[in-house]
């Protein structure tokens, strides 16, 4: 292929052409390197670009990976000490080959954009494989509450108790609600079928989005093999949740709107469009991804006025960045009491705690401990400082070499911008109030952490001569950060199904939970006035389709009756002022300290410092209680009806 | 006729076959299951990226996204076009709204190739060769075999529970009382009725399979009469005399 095919291609193909050579730092010149193709008419004459290289093989191995998973989880289910260890070797059979294969010089584009979907793929696989028959993870439920919600009434925006802000971001359920109402499947394989989807859009998306950044094919497979390795992306961003389907429809948004800023064409009205419903999309599914892409929008514009500097038609996102701002803003104002009281607390907590920590009035948090106090194994600990460090290190040199290369790419030099804020996110994680803000960040954070650490690599390690010894470095080094993500990201009894833990998100979730959720909706009918501890206040909010009464709905704090020995003034004003009529007691909270620093809810006594488990007194003290009917009795857990209480004079 | 519109026309013809399943109200899950995933998450993305963007070349992957990306788009959007309806989000309305915006885009892309000579798609398909497919079919099994073992795994009862339950019952002085066994074998359970802190009536065996429930409706002295509350409690019979469950009914509390 010569240079004249290669224009000539582009010409003809105006959206898959690569940034232009002015924006490019190595203009044309980089297309022709073995492997660094970006251009389809290129791909289209190229027959090394047809073929799938190794994929299969990688596919193979990968499978064996989630063979190895899914007897990891059974073992787990049976508290088999080696679970952990196979999970891990599983893991790592998926991640290890794409890496090594990426880092080559040898696979054509297609192969590569084969590798970054099947991984995103196949990691979402292992989320399945934790929970194959239904949801477990503690968002899913909100979000099945809700999607079930439209699928009684026919109707958005009804009222949420589990998560009040979900039904004024659908997004998630008006898929849903089109796939179970047309093809007859449940919420849960609607979801998962949609969720999968989702993720390879994600994936493939990101590859050109990075593509049209580097305008190197290598470094775009690299970069989104690096955003894989972000703390949400093994389990929080696989789940059943708005922000599981909005960061794939941002990446679409952001793909649109690079290619809006490609050559000297203007914009057709088409791609406009386009542009436009994937903001609005994204905008009402999730909060804060719609939030991070205007602001991503804006700094691109920024920085596209920089590179533009002095030049009259210099190209720059400016009217997405309004239009996206707009668009946020005028949902915000629909939507804006939900929001700001699901929001804030987060926002304001995690600054506010990190302020406090530096003035000396604060407490370190325990890093890499739950709240339980059960600390990580000490490799997991070495593994999980090390990948902070690598990473670290990796954005010094990268953010150095795209300064080299990309100083006149606005898009490379906003990616650039989006990875600076990563040592406050780090710093966010010493507080326990900040953790929760930090953990939310890293899925954006990363969208630029990702891309200087591809340019990293590709500029320091795999642009030079090759060898089997440089690969076999930097397959460790990425392994590293990949598997540091995981640490970060799940706790160990987070990774793997098994048995019950108490305030333990999933692994709260067991047979007879389920059962008492779905009684109170047999036997007492929907929206019945409940309270309950953490995991099943979800259950019974979402399969039991009652009306939980939480702090953050009924400015109601719910958790005095779970604590104190006897039934004091405390309990009777909080039944009274949250009109609670039933509770639903879990003996088997008095057996442990909460994993995830609650039994009931943030804000009861001892959030986060719980340093004994609840007095067995306190969750026994309704049975014999004149007026209180004990309605059910599953062993472990007992349903109470309180309104008499609630009355009481 | 072209390739592009070969494709489109095939675009159409599975969304009439989409539309025509759905009104039918046949369930035939084999038939609905496909084609409501390319009504929902293929075809109106395919046909509008070929109505906006006409004259555009784009390689499979580009193509791939934008029918994608578009087709999740539409549907997000979609919700909040049938809420303003009084019909709302129902297979009806999602079949219209689908397949409107689907015929509709299909339509306009046919019009605007003919206005149009320059190429709309360039479509790439990379192939596998014969051991390559066959190595991604091992893929496949693998994957599937992942899938049967966590499933076992998962369906694999984790703990014995059985469920008691009293509430009231339709007519005044009146109970219903219920026994849910999600054990792990068959379970023979005594049940025995108090009021007043005397029997009122005992059920000597019931014998529940696992996943099996008994439930009954029975007459309780008047509140009046006995005083204090209803009690049931279960025992098992291959265990010793300890209650195994027990349930209270206060009459002047308000269940039910």
């Amino acid at each position: 292929m010569n240079r004249h095919d290669i224009q000539k291609g582009l010409r003809l193909a105006n959206l898959d052409q690569p940034v232009s050579a002015r924006s490019s730092p190595r203009g044309s010149a980089y297309l022709e390197t073995d492997g660094d193709a970006a251009s389809a008419a290129e791909i289209r004459r190229s027959a090394s670009a047809k073929t799938w290289g190794q994929l299969p093989e990688i596919a193979v191995a990968g499978a064996v990976g989630l063979l190895v998973v899914a007897v990891a989880d059974t073992g787990a289910r049976a508290g088999a000490p080696w679970a952990s260890l196979a999970f891990w070797i599983g893991l790592l059979l998926q991640f290890g080959p794409v890496a090594g294969r990426l880092a080559s010089a040898r696979p054509s584009r297609s192969e590569r954009i084969g590798l970054v979907g099947l991984l995103g793929l196949q990691l979402y696989l292992i989320k399945v494989l934790h929970s194959p028959l239904a949801f477990t993870l503690h968002d899913e439920f909100s979000h099945w509450r809700t999607a079930n919600d439209i699928a009684r009434s026919g109707h958005l925006f009804s009222e949420n108790p589990l998560l009040p802000v979900s039904p004024v971001y659908p997004g998630l359920e008006n898929v849903t609600s089109a796939l179970t109402s047309l093809s007859g499947l449940s919420i849960f394989a609607a979801g998962i079928i949609l969720i999968a989807l989702a993720r390879v859009l994600l994936a493939v998306a990101l590859y050109l989005f990075y593509e049209d950044a580097s305008g190197s094919a290598r470094i775009a497979g690299l970069a989104t093999l690096f955003y894989m390795a972000n703390p949400s992306f093994l389990f929080f961003d696989a789940q059943f949740s708005y922000e599981s389907l909005a960061l794939p429809l941002a990446a679409f948004a952001l793909v649109a709107v690079s290619r809006s800023q490609r050559g000297a064409r203007k914009t057709s009205l088409g791609l406009v469009g386009v542009i436009l419903l994937a903001l609005g999309a994204t905008i009402t599914t999730h909060h804060v991804t719609g939030l991070f892409l205007s602001l991503f929008l804006v700094v691109w514009t920024a920085t596209a006025a920089y590179v533009n500097r002095g030049k009259v038609n210099g190209a720059s996102p400016g009217w997405t960045a309004l239009a996206s701002l707009a668009m946020v803003l005028a949902w915000t104002n629909t939507v804006g009491s939900a929001l700001f009281g699901y929001l804030a607390p987060i926002l304001e907590q995690g600054p506010q705690a990190l302020l406090k920590l530096a003035l000396g009035m604060g407490s370190l948090r325990r890093p890499f401990s739950d709240y339980a106090g059960q600390s990580l194994a000490w490799p997991e600990r070495v593994v999980g400082y090390l990948s902070v460090v690598l990473i670290l290190v990796g954005l010094a040199v990268g953010l150095r070499w795209v300064w080299r290369r990309y100083r006149d790419n606005a898009l490379a030099l906003a990616l650039a911008a989006t990875a600076l804020p990563y040592p406050l996110s780090l710093a966010l994680r010493m507080t326990d109030q900040g953790a929760e803000a930090s953990s939310r960040t890293s899925e954006f954070l990363f969208l630029g952490i990702a891309f200087v650490l591809a340019v990293a690599a590709e500029e320091y390690w795999l642009s030079r001569s090759w060898n089997r010894r440089r690969a076999a470095w930097f397959v460790g080094w990425a392994t590293v950060v990949f598997t540091g993500g995981v640490v970060l990201g799940a706790a160990p009894w987070a990774r793997l199904p098994g048995p019950y833990l108490v305030a333990a998100d999933s692994r709260s979730v067991d047979q007879q939970s389920v059962g008492v959720a779905e009684w109170t909706l047999r036997h007492l009918g929907p929206n019945n006035r409940f309270a309950a501890d953490r995991t099943n206040g979800m259950l019974v909010g979402s399969y039991g389709e009652q009306r939980l009464v939480t702090a953050l709905v009924d400015h109601v704090g719910v958790w005095p009756p779970f604590f104190t020995p006897t039934f004091d003034a405390l309990d009777e004003m909080t039944i009274q002022r949250g009109r609670i009529h039933f509770l639903v007691i879990d003996r088997r909270l008095s057996t442990g300290l909460p994993r995830v620093g609650v039994y009931v809810e943030i804000g009861e006594v001892d959030t986060y410092h719980h340093r004994t488990p609840i007095n067995p007194a306190a969750l026994s003290k309704f049975d014999g209680m004149p007026r209180v009917s004990r309605l059910l009795d599953s062993g472990d857990i007992a349903i109470y009806d309180v309104e008499a209480l609630a009355h009481a004079p | 006729m072209r390739r592009n519109d070969q494709k489109l026309l095939l675009v159409i013809a599975f969304t009439v076959a989409a539309l025509a399943v759905a009104a039918s109200g046949v369930s035939f899950k084999p038939v609905q299951i496909p084609l409501a995933l390319l009504l929902v998450l293929v075809l109106p993305g395919y046909a509008l990226q070929a109505a906006m963007l006409p004259g555009r070349g784009t390689s499979s992957v580009t193509h791939a996204v934008l029918t994608v990306g578009l087709s999740l788009t539409v549907s997000v959007l979609g919700g909040f076009v049938l809420n303003l309806t009084s019909v709302g989000l129902r297979a009806g309305s999602w079949s219209v709204f689908l397949g409107a915006v689907t015929l509709g885009a299909s339509g306009v892309a046919l019009w605007r190739g003919r206005s149009s000579d320059r190429p709309r798609f360039e479509w790439s398909e990379p192939s596998f060769g014969a051991r390559q497919a066959v190595l991604m079919a091992l893929a496949t099994v693998l994957v599937a075999a992942a899938f049967g073992i966590a499933n076992q795994g998962a369906a694999r009862p984790t703990s014995s529970v059985t469920e008691l339950w009293i509430l009231p019952g339709a007519p005044p002085n009146t109970a219903r009382i219920g026994v849910i066994s999600e054990e792990t074998a068959v379970v023979t359970y005594r049940l025995q009725l108090e009021a007043g802190g005397r029997t009122v009536r005992e059920w000597p065996e019931i014998q529940l399979a696992p996943g099996q429930a008994w439930q009954t409706e029975t007459a309780v002295p008047a509140a009046s009469s006995s005083g204090g509350p209803v009690t049931a409690t279960l025992y098992r019979l291959d265990q010793s005399n300890q209650p195994y469950r027990h349930v209270i009914w206060w009459r002047d509390g308000r269940s039910g």
